[in-house]
């Protein structure tokens, strides 16, 4: 029996909890869309945001007994996400290659350059061409909202290091909107 | 606060935060399987070993005293025999380290080193055996020995010519009053080492008269001054690229290459020539 794309994910959970692997799967399909795009705010690519995303729907089917009804299940599915996230990033950065300073190679073009027009997808693109360690930094204090504090303590760096950052991205960002702009401009 | 600045990252994050992705590929919930299939079972928290200990207490076995105070005296005595027994190893590992106080002790060889022995001859006949250390040449003995003689079958009165090939006539050599073999003499194991393995009709040049053997049954008599040839009324020196080098210039070159090897202590650039440089201004 295939389980309707509709049905509440509330429904789903005693059949997840069982181990049912075809409400597992409309679990899955039914919360992907909008889990994707929290790993992919931190992470380069699609591939490697599916990949992290794939790990914390392991968890959090491992973690259904622990999950209570009165909590809102989206915040919940949302947080252990959004950690997973930060525990591969952190692990990454422990092998001192995530959080090493490479160049911005900000993308060729997006789809409508005005800076406060962008669509969802190019926001993303141009966020997974930020450095690794800006983009991170830059998408827990903009988009999550989280406090520098609470930024150093869960990247392992210091307040300074994640103020910095912060500037940083924000800069590169900001000069890459001009020249998008002027591109625009000398075209119209 | 909402500012110009930062107008576009507040229209980001409201994007953001209702932005769906695409549905799942296929090989997105492909991925998904497998880790489900690889980890079917849920995973319990791991205890930490300690924790079956939770709610005891480590409690050491009720013994009476006198049991617990000849235990701690076993254990003191083994830990002293223990620690005199490794003091004692340590200090004889100490007596055998060599002591070196400097650098000039380490590079400086024993004086008592042999470096070489040379046997040279000296203008009488005599045979001098040198034992040469790297410090100096430590002329161990003189040994009054006359080199054997080498008689030819030429008639007496003819002078031997170098291009005339005679065997050596080696039962008429005579040892001294010394029981050296004749063959083991050092002039002769040097001559027979030193001789050109070249036989005597091929050989052009003109010999040097104090070479020994090298044309066989010639005689040298040492004890004479070769450096005259009566039958030619002077002495010519052979070219150099012709004749093999005599006995004399073999032993003058290892005392030279020993006399040079003997400057090991390497003195300051400024007492060099025994005199200070000249004093010159930097610039």
């Amino acid at each position: 029996m295939a389980y309707p794309a509709d049905k509440s994910a509330h429904h789903l959970l005693p059949a997840c909890r069982r181990g049912d692997r075809r409400a597992q799967e409309a679990f899955y399909r039914l919360h992907f869309p909008r889990l994707l795009p929290i790993c992919m705010r931190y992470l380069r690519n699609r591939e490697e945001a599916v990949g992290v995303l794939n790990h914390a729907m392991l968890r959090i089917f491992q973690s259904l007994d622990d999950y209570r009804e009165e909590q809102k299940l989206e915040a919940w599915l949302a947080t252990i996400v959004r950690r997973t996230t930060l525990n591969f990033i952190r692990d990454e950065g422990r092998a001192r290659r995530r959080f090493q300073p490479e160049n911005y190679d900000p993308p060729a073009s997006v789809a409508n350059a005005a800076p406060g027009q962008l669509n969802a997808e190019d926001i993303l693109k141009l966020l997974q061409a930020l450095p690794d360690y800006l983009r991170v930094v830059f998408s827990l204090a903009v988009i999550d909202g989280l406090p520098h504090q609470e930024i150093a303590t869960e990247l392992e760096i210091t307040v300074a290091a994640s103020r910095w950052r912060l500037a940083k991205a924000r800069e590169l960002l900001r000069g890459h909107y001009q020249s998008i702009n002027r591109i625009n401009e000398s075209l119209l | 606060m909402s500012t110009p600045d930062n107008n576009w990252e507040d229209h980001w994050r409201e994007t953001l935060a209702d932005h769906k992705a695409s549905p799942p590929s296929t090989m997105d919930w492909g991925g998904m399987e497998e880790l489900l299939e690889a980890k079917v079972a849920p995973l319990s928290p791991i205890k930490a070993p300690i924790s079956s200990l939770e709610g005891k207490t480590l409690k050491l076995p009720g013994l009476p005293w006198p049991v617990w105070a000849i235990a701690i005296a076993l254990v003191l005595a083994l830990g002293y025999w223990l620690g005199s027994h490794t003091a004692l190893g340590v200090s004889q590992e100490m007596n055998t380290i060599p002591k070196k106080t400097s650098l000039a002790d380490a590079l400086t060889p024993p004086a008592d080193t042999i470096f070489d022995t040379l046997f040279s001859v000296g203008a009488n006949g005599e045979l001098t055996e040198e034992i040469i250390s790297i410090e100096r040449a430590i002329v161990n003995r003189t040994t009054a020995q006359k080199s054997p003689e080498i008689n030819t079958s030429l008639p007496a009165g003819k002078s031997p010519s170098p291009s005339t090939p005679v065997n050596l006539n080696r039962e008429k050599l005579k040892a001294g009053s010394n029981d050296i073999a004749p063959s083991t003499t050092p002039a002769v194991l040097l001559s027979e080492a030193k001789a050109p393995t070249t036989s005597p009709e091929f050989f052009t040049g003109i010999r040097r008269p104090d070479t020994p053997s090298s044309a066989p049954g010639l005689s040298y008599d040492l004890s004479s001054k070769p450096t005259v040839r009566p039958n030619r009324g002077g002495y010519v020196r052979p070219l150099k690229t012709l004749s093999p080098p005599t006995d004399r210039e073999l032993l003058e070159q290892r005392i030279k290459a020993l006399s040079l090897s003997e400057k090991l202590v390497i003195t300051p650039l400024r007492y060099k020539n025994g005199h200070f440089p000249a004093y010159r201004p930097r610039n």
